[in-house]
């Protein structure tokens, strides 16, 4: 004899047992794969994550925020993985420095190559963060350079290092020290025509013209100098004057 | 008209062992036609085994009916436990003797022994279903008897552990022949059920199984003859309830896998 009601209610039952297992079975692989993906995952992020985030860091810093990243390149080790970017910025910053040097004193930058100074990227970029104080610092800096070379100049009385003073002094417009250092080498060599130059370059500006002119007129007759030359046209001329 | 359908359609699957509704598939029919080779050869016996539900009575039955006239023949399909009714039934068939009182396996074979010449151009087949309820007594004089040649014997038992027992003790060294029985396989079950609806003319309920419905119930039977009719009988008996109480419970075109787990919860074929 058919109970149907006892009958669907054995069946509704029979289907909840049968469900439970699979229900089971989903249920451990989602938990099997949230473990899977916490447990193994991270592993994997903490190798790639430091990367990640210093390429970006580097992407979009600007040069404002050079200055926060200096000192944390000191305390992280693993920045220390920025340094090559960092220092295409800076190649990028003392481009433009140099840019800004060319306009300002092209021969002072000229004297510095020549003598082969490796200027100190870091301080480069101390000096294109402190636009303000650009001036200041390169006078000190120059300053530095000048007492070094005056420093080895008192020890082995290189000519080339006075008249290398002289310019610095020129360039800076301490006209009576590069009057001095330029009469200095003249007295140990005579012959360099830098000097000669220099020295009446700063009688000019020293408002000594005539004298100035007195001197070069001779210098051109003995040592036939075309700088010189032109360093007289100028000055008659008008186009080198005292100020 | 719908309650109808069911109703005839439930008949089909009453378990009964009807000769004219044998299906033969290519595989049991392959086994038939070895089967009747066999019983023309000088074989003391022949072992017909398999699980219950796979057909063995059926395959007697059909044996019998199909062989009856070529040769003396009788099929015991319930078997006689009394070892006295035994002999005398026995007697009875194969020497035309009837017997008031006791018989026992003396006496026939002292019988049987006078008249051994006139059995020996046409030996009498015996055909025994469900033998393993012989008693082990009963068996052993059936294996003697059997010795004697006069009398050749099919038997048909269920296959399980302790009935290979039986099969081996009894009849090992005289079985030539041994014939297993299996379940079907799913296109069999599906191939069974639909000619059995449509051989009663039930064609709507033979359209309602589809092969997903097949499938779910060779799940259940694992294609056994007697529980695929005892679900099927018994789904049926759900659909005729729903036809007359709930309607719309019952899709038309196929047959509901939800009734189909019903009638299997209720015929014990699952365990709910």
């Amino acid at each position: 004899m058919l109970n149907i009601t006892d009958l669907e209610n054995r069946h509704k039952k029979y289907k909840i047992k049968t469900y439970i297992p699979k229900l089971i079975a989903f249920l451990s692989i989602i938990i099997l794969s949230i473990l899977f993906i916490t447990v193994f995952k991270p592993k994997e992020k903490k190798i790639i994550q430091p990367q990640v985030v210093q390429l970006q860091v580097i992407k979009k810093e600007n040069i404002q925020n050079l200055k926060a990243l200096i000192p944390k390149k000191n305390i992280n080790t693993q920045q220390l993985v920025l340094y090559p970017s960092f220092k295409f910025l800076q190649d990028l910053k003392f481009d433009d420095l140099k840019k800004e040097k060319t306009k300002q004193t092209a021969k002072f930058q000229k004297d510095i190559l020549q003598n082969k100074k490796i200027i100190d990227i870091n301080k480069n970029m101390q000096i294109a963060l402190e636009k303000k104080n650009e001036i200041k610092i390169k006078r000190q800096n120059t300053n530095k350079d000048i007492e070094h070379v005056l420093k080895r100049f008192e020890n082995n009385n290189n000519p080339a290092l006075s008249l290398f003073v002289a310019k610095k002094y020129y360039e800076l417009g301490f006209y009576d020290k590069s009057y001095n250092y330029a009469l200095i080498t003249n007295n140990i060599n005579s012959e360099i025509d830098d000097s000669w130059i220099i020295f009446t370059k700063s009688l000019v500006k020293l408002n000594q013209k005539n004298k100035a002119l007195k001197i070069l007129k001779a210098y051109i007759k003995q040592s036939h100098s075309s700088e010189a030359k032109i360093l007289l046209n100028d000055i008659l001329s008008g186009k080198f004057n005292e100020s | 008209m719908q309650n109808n359908i069911y109703h005839d359609s439930q008949k089909v699957f009453l378990d009964t062992v009807i000769v004219d509704d044998y299906i033969q598939f290519d595989k049991v029919s392959a086994i038939y036609q070895s089967l009747l080779y066999s019983i023309k050869k000088p074989l003391k016996m022949i072992l017909i085994y398999g699980k219950p539900g796979t057909g063995k009575s059926m395959f007697l039955s059909k044996l019998y009916k199909d062989s009856k006239n070529q040769q003396k023949m009788y099929l015991y399909s319930t078997p006689i436990l009394d070892e006295s009714e035994f002999f005398k039934t026995l007697a009875q068939d194969l020497l035309g003797v009837n017997y008031n009182g006791e018989l026992n396996f003396t006496q026939f074979m002292r019988t049987l022994e006078g008249r051994k010449i006139n059995l020996n151009n046409d030996i009498p087949l015996i055909l025994l279903d469900e033998a393993q309820l012989y008693s082990d007594s009963l068996m052993e004089k059936i294996r003697l008897l059997s010795d004697t040649r006069a009398v050749k014997f099919i038997i048909a038992l269920h296959k399980t552990k302790e009935e290979d027992l039986i099969a081996k003790e009894h009849f090992q060294t005289r079985i030539w022949e041994s014939i297993e029985l299996e379940n079907s396989s799913v296109n069999e079950l599906s191939i069974y059920i639909q000619n059995k609806l449509k051989k009663e003319k039930c064609f709507n309920s033979a359209a309602m199984f589809d092969k997903k419905s097949v499938k779910l119930i060779y799940k259940i039977t694992k294609g056994n003859y007697r529980d695929t009719n005892k679900l099927l009988y018994s789904l049926f008996d759900i659909y005729i309830y729903y036809a007359q109480n709930n309607p719309s419970k019952i899709a038309k075109n196929t047959i509901s896998n939800t009734i189909i787990e019903m009638a299997a919860i209720h015929t014990g074929l699952i365990n709910a």
